[in-house]
């Protein structure tokens, strides 16, 4: 009987630790060949050395608009959340229609439509897009960092420096 | 910059030293407990400057400079009454007149090679995937970006607007405690940049530490035996490895978990500092109330275990000695968390979102229920590729050992308390139950070490694991 007990214990042992081996050969592989984290970071990086060319514009803090072309709640919420980790400790208040997350997450609005912050930030892919916006807001493209994002301030309104926007 | 970032993170582990060498001054002269003090030292020491960084931003006045004096004069001074403490000099008021402490029984016999070689490999590949993972993604996962490092950006650059972080919607969490957010930040402003390595370093020292509580708890309640077969099991789990670098704040949550529990099962091996013991527990466990609100549950959990455990006469707990350690040690901390909860943080929209009528629909709904069970069973299938499943097939294989039940009653009773305060928070979540759901691979995660701790010890030792232990048996 102690024999049985002594071989059952052995082969709990062996498949125990075969199991654990060929897990974790298989974790370190599955890292190597794809970082689970690495298409994020990198495209922080990336966020981060565009949002340089715009801090010196930005207020130290409190808020400012965010506005997007973007209609896919993925895609929005994505792009949001990593300006908002880029900009911090700034708000991004959202300006227009935002996607409904189906996941129930939301960002923060700006309340009243009539009062909107003086900076926006604009991440647009549209062109065409963006200066349907510009019209119908009376915006002012204050600075211009590639083909998709933008500082677009009220046109008279006064920016972070004290200039007006025209 | 990294010099001032190593410093900064050297104190606060000098700090834990201190604090752990105080509460437990006649540790075995072993290899175990030795590794269980600077494990300790970790999570003890990160948690209490995340405390008192916390205080700093409340109560301004004292410049970043002078905070980081005052720190590093506390530690110096810690470390040194601990050392005296230690080496005999001073006397403990809490062990005064007390006699040697009680050895556990840990067997000194080697074990075979073999055993030895096969953990190690397991371990060592575990290490290469989490260093590789490390340096592959230096912002960290999804949620350590827009949520913790997101909160740890606000506290450091945000000034006298800090406060400005408790206005962020709820899709980052600005309800969640600030431990990890505020070593971080504290972090960045002692090493005077906002560097990666910052909140890198503190994953990788969270992870470690975690192997070394459970492994060395492991060989002083146990043997070397089971702490190698522990070892292997929390390092070739893949969840546990892809999260243990994604710089968010389940790992931490898992350290003080586990270090909790372990201190509570060391308790009845080393009776003469139960006192200590006790109260450095009770610091732990309100250390993950200050983690992530699934901290919180944990406390009350441990809490309401120990008092179950003892009203059903399974274990005497000493109010001196243990009870009241334990509410000192953990007191100081809860406040701080109350203040927070009550003061500053929004209402967790998992509470504060929904009605009375909602979360009664929602509770009566057997479905939900149905769906939550089954979560349950998948994912103690598949966490870690089968990690459970094995554990459990091995500890059948193994039998259980007599005698190894120390606290392990509590353990298992918290462990159980836990996932039943979970599976109350899904049936009842606002969210969508299948997505949210998910979320078990963390949790479970979160538990994964304090699991092995429940699980491992409890398994026959092997005749033929020790390759003296014939020779020790006739001896």
């Amino acid at each position: 009987m102690r024999i049985d007990r002594q071989r059952l214990q052995a082969a709990g042992l062996l498949i125990a630790l075969l199991f654990l081996a060929l897990s974790s050969l298989r974790t370190l592989q599955q890292v190597i060949v794809r970082s689970p984290d690495a298409p994020f970071s990198d495209e922080i990086a990336v966020y981060e050395r565009r949002a340089a060319t715009l801090r010196p514009l930005l207020p130290a803090s409190g808020a400012v608009g965010y506005i997007s072309d973007r209609d896919d709640a993925g895609d929005f919420f994505r792009d949001y959340y990593m300006l908002r980790y880029v900009y911090a400790p700034l708000t991004l208040l959202a300006v227009g229609d935002v996607p409904r997350d189906p996941h129930g997450g939301f960002v923060p609005m700006a309340s009243d439509p009539t009062k909107l912050p003086t900076l926006i930030i604009g991440d647009f892919r549209d062109r065409q897009r963006l200066e349907a916006r510009r019209a119908s807001m009376d915006l002012v493209v204050v600075a211009q960092v590639d083909d998709t994002l933008f500082l677009l301030c009220r046109r008279g309104a006064r920016d972070a420096q004290g200039a007006i926007c025209r | 910059m990294i010099a001032r970032l190593l410093i900064s993170l050297l104190v606060p582990w000098a700090l834990g030293f201190g604090l752990v060498r105080l509460a437990w001054p006649n540790q075995p002269a072993s290899w175990a407990a030795r590794l269980l003090v600077i494990s300790l030292a970790a999570p003890l020491g990160f948690g209490v400057v995340s405390c008192l960084f916390f205080l700093w931003l409340l109560l301004p006045g004292l410049s970043i400079g002078g905070f980081a004096i005052t720190e590093a004069v506390a530690a110096a001074a810690l470390l040194g009454w601990g050392a005296l403490v230690g080496s005999g000099r001073m006397k403990s008021i809490r062990t005064a007149g007390g006699s040697a402490p009680a050895q556990p029984d840990a067997p000194i016999a080697r074990l075979r090679p073999l055993i030895v070689a096969a953990c190690a490999a397991i371990c060592i590949v575990g290490l290469g995937a989490l260093a590789y993972d490390c340096f592959s993604g230096p912002h960290g996962g999804y949620d350590a970006w827009a949520i913790w490092n997101l909160h740890a950006r606000f506290l450091a650059r945000g000034g006298e607007h800090w406060r400005e972080l408790f206005s962020l919607a709820n899709s980052s969490h600005p309800d969640y405690p600030l431990l990890l957010p505020a070593l971080v930040a504290r972090s960045w402003l002692l090493a005077g940049a906002e560097t990666t390595a910052a909140p890198q370093l503190l994953a990788v020292i969270f992870t470690l530490a975690c192997v070394g509580i459970l492994v060395s708890t492991i060989a002083l309640v146990r043997n070397n035996f089971h702490a190698s077969l522990a070892a292997a099991f929390l390092l070739g789990a893949s969840h546990f490895v892809y999260n243990a670098v994604s710089q968010a704040a389940d790992i931490p949550l898992s350290v003080f978990v586990l270090a909790a529990l372990a201190l509570v099962c060391l308790q009845a091996h080393f009776p003469h500092d139960s006192a200590g013991l006790a109260a450095l527990a009770g610091a732990l466990a309100a250390l993950a109330a200050w983690t992530k609100n699934e901290g919180l549950l944990f406390f009350v959990a441990l809490s309401s275990a120990n008092a179950a455990v003892m009203l059903l006469g399974r274990q005497r707990l000493s109010w001196r000695r243990q009870i009241l350690p334990f509410a000192i040690g953990a007191l100081p901390i809860l406040l701080l968390v109350a203040y927070f909860k009550g003061y500053l943080a929004p209402p967790s929209e998992l509470v504060g979102g929904q009605s009375r009528a909602m979360m009664i629909a929602r509770l009566t709904d057997p479905a939900r229920y149905w769906l939550v069970v089954r979560a349950y069973i998948t994912w103690f299938a598949i966490f870690g590729r089968g990690s459970i499943v094995a554990l459990a097939l091995y500890a059948l294989c193994a039998g259980r050992q007599r005698g190894a039940s120390d606290n392990a009653g509590a353990t298992v009773l918290t462990l159980a308390l836990m996932l039943l305060g979970y599976g109350f928070v899904f049936v009842t979540t606002l969210y969508d139950l299948a997505w949210h759901l998910s979320s078990l691979e963390r949790l479970l995660m979160q538990l994964w070490p304090s699991i092995l701790l429940a699980v491992v010890p409890l398994t026959a030792t092997p005749g033929w694991a020790h390759a003296q232990a014939k020779f020790k048996a006739a001896a």
